[in-house]
């Protein structure tokens, strides 16, 4: 584990592998964590569906999967959460996460939301450059103006080769594409 | 007709123009997705899935078949250039190559590595041709029974061998069982974790929970890994090997393929194992053991090959009893359910010309592949100097796509960034999604065979257990999944 303990050098401009390690480790410890008890919050719900749904007197029947599943998702998530929790405390102390990593993730559901919603309207084409565009500014491309550029390259090689060339049809826009 | 016969009517339909095209066209997408870090053959194939409304079976199956190979392939030159291994597969190859790369070497691990996987993937893809036969029709004799116990295996061991710990692998393998169950249940008709919304009825499509999974998880794992990218190792000169180079690479290749052909080949198998029993073979045996982990040749020939030999074993169960082992496999797997065609042992006496002209196109893009690596190794070097920014943009593009391409309107999408999310969290536990992949494609197949096999016994469990083969399948299964359990346990206690 890092020894250091001023915040002021991040991770990103300090290449220290203690540092790497000890960030990477606390937040796997955290995210096996979570997932654990996702798991077991799922495994409460597919539980219930398995209570709900009949066997017809059957042995094996529509229910007996979702039984097996909802067991396993109970004790499978339960032991992940279990496993997380003593790497958790070790690495209290450690340096937190960035927030602007989070920020950036958070930028790019934005984005990709933002693109499910547009794209029946304004189109394929329109809205993949956008996409592209905006998530390459987002992770760092240094020229905006360059970035939708290389989108839009993308994107019509993309539409043609799919929707005229194969014939898979895209969402086409008032213009058709 | 016997094997050779059928392939020669396999070559005579894969060596038509079209398919010729098809195979080309495979390989280079294969390489350049195994060469770029993020993508790999799995999340390709899935991409490429909605293809299967409009091309015929044969020249679909070839294409992806050439983008599974070329994926083997160019993931080494991201091993060795960029010590990024494009798949897991490739992972040794990043430990012994990018050593050589750094000492100036980078040319003849290139070429070992595409040589190696040339001789293998030919070696292991004439195994395939004459063991596939004859082991689908031993499978035609399985039971119901059989299929369960064999499908028990298959789920451990993909859950306990791939990934980082046990728990992690079957924590994945129950997420994928847990998406396998949404849908309408096919015996009875009744509606299993839909929550009354539409869209769920038919079950969440694979081709949204792989791209989800592997793409959306891969670029957000990035982001919060704060971007950036590897050094590249520069490529000076032309891919080729000195004498010595090859006195010492071809006994490495020869034992890389007797690892990873039956090793692959097994209902239990992947290419992880054989690369690293490879690996350390040739380490115990070599007579310059001085130079492992300072960037020996034969720590890149052997793992290469026992690598790309795997690849083509991997096949045989998925051809002969449908069984997937590996996260593309399994994807492949849906490919042929896209046609109606169930991978089993009827496939050979139902769709035998279709079977052989695939097999025949392994041969041809193995050819392709080296001519495609060996000549042009630095134009696929270029393609590391893409910047991360782009990659991943890329792959949103391409996944959105994915998802609209097969018929996906905006609950699709939403669908796709759900399960994305929780690829994400995935990710960042260390958590391996192949597993997932397995499990959601098998986990229907292992219920309805289930079913039939209680129907048939009118409800006796004991079927289950009623054959010898059952009975041996089952304990392999349950020592698979004891076995790297105890084993991780003790190594944990001794080193307390």
């Amino acid at each position: 584990m890092s020894e250091r303990t001023d915040g002021a050098v991040s991770a990103h401009d300090a290449p220290d592998p203690d540092q790497r390690l000890g960030m990477d480790q606390r937040r796997t410890a955290l995210a096996t964590l979570i997932l654990g008890g996702l798991m077991v919050a799922f495994g409460v719900v597919v539980l219930i569906q398995a209570i709900l749904l009949d066997n017809d007197a059957h042995v094996v029947g529509p229910a007996t999967m979702p039984w097996v599943v909802a067991v396993l998702l109970l004790v499978i998530g339960g032991a992940l959460g279990l496993s997380a929790r003593p790497d958790l405390r070790a690495w209290r102390q450690a340096p937190q996460t960035s927030p602007q990593d989070w920020r950036r993730a958070a930028v790019l559901l934005a984005v990709l939301l933002v693109f499910a919603v547009v794209v029946t309207h304004l189109g394929y084409v329109v809205s993949a450059t956008l996409l592209f565009g905006t998530v390459a500014v987002v992770l760092g491309a240094p020229a905006r103006f360059r970035a939708y550029v290389y989108g839009w390259s993308v994107s019509v090689v993309v539409f043609l080769a799919f929707d005229v060339l194969i014939g898979i049809a895209l969402p086409a826009g008032p213009w058709g594409f | 007709m016997d094997s050779f016969s059928m392939l020669l009517d396999g070559f005579a339909a894969a060596a038509t123009p079209t398919n010729l095209l098809f195979a080309l066209i495979g390989v280079t997408i294969g390489t350049a997705v195994g060469v770029l870090p993020g993508i790999g053959p799995a999340l390709t194939v899935a991409l490429l899935l909605p293809l299967t409304f409009r091309l015929e079976p044969d020249a679909a199956l070839i294409l992806f078949a050439g983008v599974y190979y070329g994926g083997m392939y160019g993931g080494s030159t991201s091993a060795i250039l960029l010590r990024t291994p494009g798949e897991s597969a490739s992972m040794v190859a990043a430990l012994e190559g990018n050593k050589m790369a750094r000492a100036g070497r980078a040319a003849s691990a290139l070429a070992t590595a595409a040589i190696g996987s040339f001789v293998a993937g030919t070696i292991a893809t004439i195994l395939l041709t004459f063991v596939a036969q004859p082991f689908a029709e031993v499978a035609v004799k399985f039971t119901p029974a059989d299929y369960v116990a064999l499908m028990a295996i298959a789920f451990v061991t993909v859950a306990s061998l791939l990934g980082a710990s046990p728990l992690k692998g079957i924590a994945s393998l129950v997420i994928g069982l847990t998406v396998g169950l949404v849908g309408i249940e096919a015996q009875s008709g009744q509606s299993r974790l839909t929550f009354g919304v539409p869209t769920l009825l038919d079950g969440i499509d694979v081709v949204i929970v792989v791209i989800a999974l592997f793409a959306i998880g891969e670029v957000f794992a990035h982001a919060l890994r704060g971007g950036g990218g590897g050094t590249v190792t520069p490529l000076r000169g032309r891919a080729v090997m000195t004498r010595q180079d090859w006195r010492r690479s071809w006994p490495a290749w020869l034992r890389g393929t007797a690892f990873g052909f039956p090793i692959g080949a097994l209902p239990a198998g992947g290419a992880e194992i054989p690369t690293f029993l490879s690996y350390a073979t040739e380490r115990r045996i070599s007579k310059h053991k001085d130079e492992f982990g300072h960037g020996a040749i034969e720590g890149v020939a052997g793992p290469e090959a026992a690598n790309n030999a795997a690849a083509a074993g991997v096949l045989v169960p998925l051809l002969t009893i449908g069984l997937p082992t590996s996260a593309t496999a399994a994807v492949i797997l849906t490919a042929f359910q896209s046609y109606g065609l169930q991978p089993g042992p009827q496939l050979f006496s139902e769709s035998g010309p279709l079977v052989y002209a695939l097999i025949a196109s392994l041969f041809i893009g193995n050819l392709m592949l080296l001519v495609l690596n060996l000549p042009l190794a630095r134009v696929w070097a270029r393609l590391l100097q893409i910047p991360a920014y782009g990659i991943y943009a890329g792959i949103l593009v391409f996944a959105t796509l994915g998802t609209l391409a097969s018929g996906g309107g905006f609950p699709d999408l939403l669908l796709l960034y759900v399960i994305g999310l929780l690829g994400v969290l995935m990710a960042m536990a260390d958590v391996p999604v192949a597993p997932a992949v397995v499990g959601l494609i098998l986990g229907p197949l292992f219920e309805t065979q289930l079913q039939r096999t209680l129907l048939i016994s009118e409800g006796d469990l004991t079927v289950l257990l009623d054959s010898t083969l059952s009975k041996v399948l089952w304990a392999i299964a349950v020592a698979a999944l004891v076995l790297p359990i105890l084993i991780g346990w003790l190594r944990r206690s001794t080193r307390a």
